[in-house]
């Protein structure tokens, strides 16, 4: 692990994101539609 | 101060994001008049289920009122461990404004399958209004754990 | 060198383990009520005398003791090694341990007594004992001394280290103890100045309302007390006990300073449905919450870039192979990595109870523990038994007795929290099934929700399971015969691209203006209001 820890870009990590951000969406989403469909209150 | 240029892109991708998340919200509230509950009135929380001192100590069976055709309001008084009245009958259409107060600790009120969700804290009149197109039977259920009796305390809306 | 440090790490874990034990057995038992196996008419005659009574032990014990001991004993190790020097006044982390520890026992007798089931919220006019609330109190002012410790141990080592920057973990744990110090102001003011004058009846009512805004004030920020250490962990020692780097040493202290200015001037968020505040101020709230959205984002992809670099190092490749090539075999970076992953959820669920009106759909209802358990029960609680894998050999001496039981611990734990935090989730979002609730005795109970309530029971049983296998762990190292052939050191994480770090980022005074400035901002309008809307008509009730 001494050899040259020559910069490289995280795409492991990228894609990663990528589906942390889908799952944020999705999961953020169903909860905010629920509250949509449950109607006006105030 | 040096950031990775993919991180630098993700992060404006989770601020634009929270940004998107926040419009979501406000046009929430103000497109589709989802609101959160706000002061409506203080009461003396020792005083507020005296018999003629507020709406809270008219008879149980007095306190669901119809204002006009299609507008109805119930004054619920949350106690250990009961909401008095415990059951409301409105029909459907109907516009509802419900009024609930304690008269000994905090308790909670959530009608279930709804967005009406409110803290009860004594010396506070919590107020939300909802009209319910369809008809069904909602149970409103406490949700702050109010003593040992806590499980037992709820009431049912029934649109007829 | 650091037997003093030693000694108080090692005490504080134990009164922390030994909490977590007693809370911890209370949590199989509520998902077991509410799937009708009731066990409390029996734990009745053992002297707990309601199931309200164990979930105040549950909350009390888990939330507030098992934390505040273990980060106060995690961060006495990490900051002396981080450091390289002992703490300065030794005798100002012993005595923050004696108040800590008494303030506990103080608080016991009433909580295992029945005289404060009032859950860990204690929300007036529910009213305990007074040993309650001096116990409490202890608890938090002692913690202060151990803070006070570690800064006069920092101020010592800056002015012998003219012009060097902080070691990042010591900064970390310093900057969640300043945090923390600011925080507690809330709990205790609403502790000395509203409930121990009403309950030594030196004033007649307490206005409820302005109490849950006074604690709410700590509560929040109380999470990130129990999270910043987490994180201290997974930026600062798992990528190097991954073989990994630090991805981004810069980002990482910019988070740390970013928590500590944006952790407290966001309490209302736990009040978006409370009557007695605006909804103004709820707005504001709602919009610094969501700027905490940031540095856990910069969190998820700074931790995975850092581990990244020791998979690959280790040989792993492709978008995604790289991730079998970290040290799974490693029990204390097993249980660090499934509490990131259990976190992820825990992170969302968070993210959706910040949302203003969004919040309705959930607050109070079974979602809520479902979402905690999987930030402080999993986030918090696994990665304290990941670092408890290392540490607590690393301090008595002795080798780990199981590395396959570790193992065995921190999958059971995942799976048994996936399982129970997915039956409250839903549970709460789609059926409105309250929380703090006896719910297998409800009038209201549903035929439908029994699905849930019997995978939210099988993950609290599996959860129960892991937890056994941590104490047979812990026991089984710290009773073992096995010395460590070399004593182990802190695993440190390098940065893996050196950079100077600009000195904004090695100040304290912009920071602290910074948290001073928004907490004005935040509260200072919301509680001008309540004080001129006092109602402080409440007498005390005991409910139980």
């Amino acid at each position: 692990m001494k050899k040259e820890d020559k910069y490289k870009v995280p795409q492991g990590t990228i894609a990663l994101m990528i589906i942390f951000i889908i799952l944020i969406i999705a999961l953020w989403g169903s909860a905010y539609l629920t509250m949509i469909a449950r109607g006006p209150v105030g | 101060m040096h950031v990775d240029r993919t991180e630098k892109l993700f992060i404006f991708g989770s601020i634009t994001l929270i940004v998107i998340f926040a419009i979501a919200i406000a046009i929430s509230g103000i497109a589709y008049g989802i609101q959160v509950p706000a002061p409506y009135e203080q009461v003396n929380p020792n005083t507020v289920s005296t018999p003629g001192n507020s709406p809270f100590g008219a008879p149980v069976d007095e306190r669901v009122r119809e204002l006009a055709p299609g507008k109805y309001e119930a004054y619920i008084l949350a106690q250990t461990w009961v909401f008095q009245p415990n059951e409301i009958r409105i029909p459907a259409g109907s516009e509802l404004t419900l009024y609930v107060t304690s008269k000994d600790v905090q308790h909670g009120f959530l009608v279930q399958r709804t967005n009406i969700n409110m803290m009860v804290i004594p010396g506070q009149v919590s107020q939300v209004t909802m009209t319910f197109d369809d008809p069904g039977e909602y149970n409103f259920v406490c949700h702050e754990y109010c003593g040992v009796g806590h499980q037992t305390m709820y009431g049912r809306l029934i649109v007829e | 060198m650091y037997a003093n440090e030693n000694k108080i790490t090692g005490w504080n874990l134990v009164i922390a383990f030994t909490a977590l034990f007693i809370g911890g057995l209370f949590g199989p038992l509520q998902k077991l009520q509410g799937i009708g196996l009731n066990t409390y008419p029996t734990l009745s005659s053992l002297g707990i005398k309601s199931y309200y009574q164990g979930l105040t032990i549950h909350g009390v014990l888990n939330a507030l003791v098992f934390t505040t001991f273990f980060i106060i004993g995690f961060f006495t190790y990490a900051i002396s090694r981080s450091l390289k020097r002992e703490q300065k006044y030794p005798w100002l982390h012993w005595l923050a341990f004696i108040l800590m520890a008494l303030g506990l026992l103080v608080a016991a007798v009433p909580i295992l007594g029945n005289a404060a089931t009032v859950l860990y919220t204690f929300y007036p006019p529910m009213e305990a004992s007074f040993f309650f609330y001096l116990g409490l109190t202890l608890v938090v002012v002692g913690s202060w001394f151990a803070g006070w410790g570690f800064y006069f141990t920092y101020w010592r080592w800056r002015k012998d280290n003219p012009g060097e920057k902080t070691p990042f973990i010591a900064l970390a744990s310093i900057i969640t103890m300043v945090m923390w110090q600011i925080a507690t102001l809330g709990v205790a003011t609403e502790i000395l100045f509203q409930i121990i004058p009403w309950t030594l009846g030196w004033v007649e009512g307490i206005d409820p309302q302005l109490a849950r805004t006074f604690f709410w004030f700590f509560g929040h920020p109380l999470v990130y007390f129990w999270l910043l250490p987490a994180y201290v962990s997974w930026y600062g020692m798992l990528p190097k006990q991954a073989g990994g780097k630090m991805f981004s040493e810069s980002l990482a202290r910019l988070v740390f300073w970013l928590f500590l200015a944006l952790s407290i001037p966001v309490g209302l968020h736990h009040q978006f449905t409370d009557p007695g505040v605006p909804p103004a101020y709820k707005t504001i709230h709602w919009i610094l919450t969501f700027s905490l959205f940031i540095p856990s984002m910069i969190t998820a992809f700074s931790v995975s870039a850092s581990l990244e670099i020791g998979g690959r190092a280790n040989g792993g490749t492709g978008l995604l192979g790289w991730i079998s090539k970290l040290p799974w075999g490693n029990p204390s970076y097993a249980a660090q990595n499934l509490a990131m992953i259990l976190f992820v959820f825990g992170g969302i669920g968070g993210l959706t109870n910040a949302s203003y009106d969004l919040n309705m759909a959930i607050h109070n209802t079974s979602w809520v523990p479902g979402h905690f358990h999987t930030t402080l029960g999993s986030a918090v609680t696994l990665t304290f038994f990941g670092i408890a894998y290392w540490l607590v050999p690393a301090i008595s001496g002795k080798q780990l007795w199981s590395r396959k039981v570790g193992l065995w611990q921190a999958w059971t734990w995942f799976i048994g929290m996936l399982l129970m935090s997915n039956g409250l989730h839903i549970l709460g979002l789609n059926f409105g099934m309250p929380r703090r609730t006896m719910i297998g005795s409800a009038a209201y109970a549903s035929a439908d929700w029994n699905p849930l309530l019997i995978e939210a029971a099988l993950g609290g049983i599996i959860l129960g399971i892991s937890g056994l296998l941590f104490y047979a762990n812990m026991i089984g190292t710290v009773f073992s015969k096995k010395r460590l052939d070399e004593p182990i050191e802190m695993p440190v994480a390098e940065p893996y691209q050196p950079e100077t770090i600009p000195s904004w980022l090695d100040s304290w005074k912009p920071w602290i203006a910074t948290t001073v400035v928004l907490i004005l901002v935040a509260y200072t309008p919301v509680l001008i209001y309540l004080f001129g809307n006092l109602n402080a008509s409440s007498p005390g009730f005991k409910v139980w």
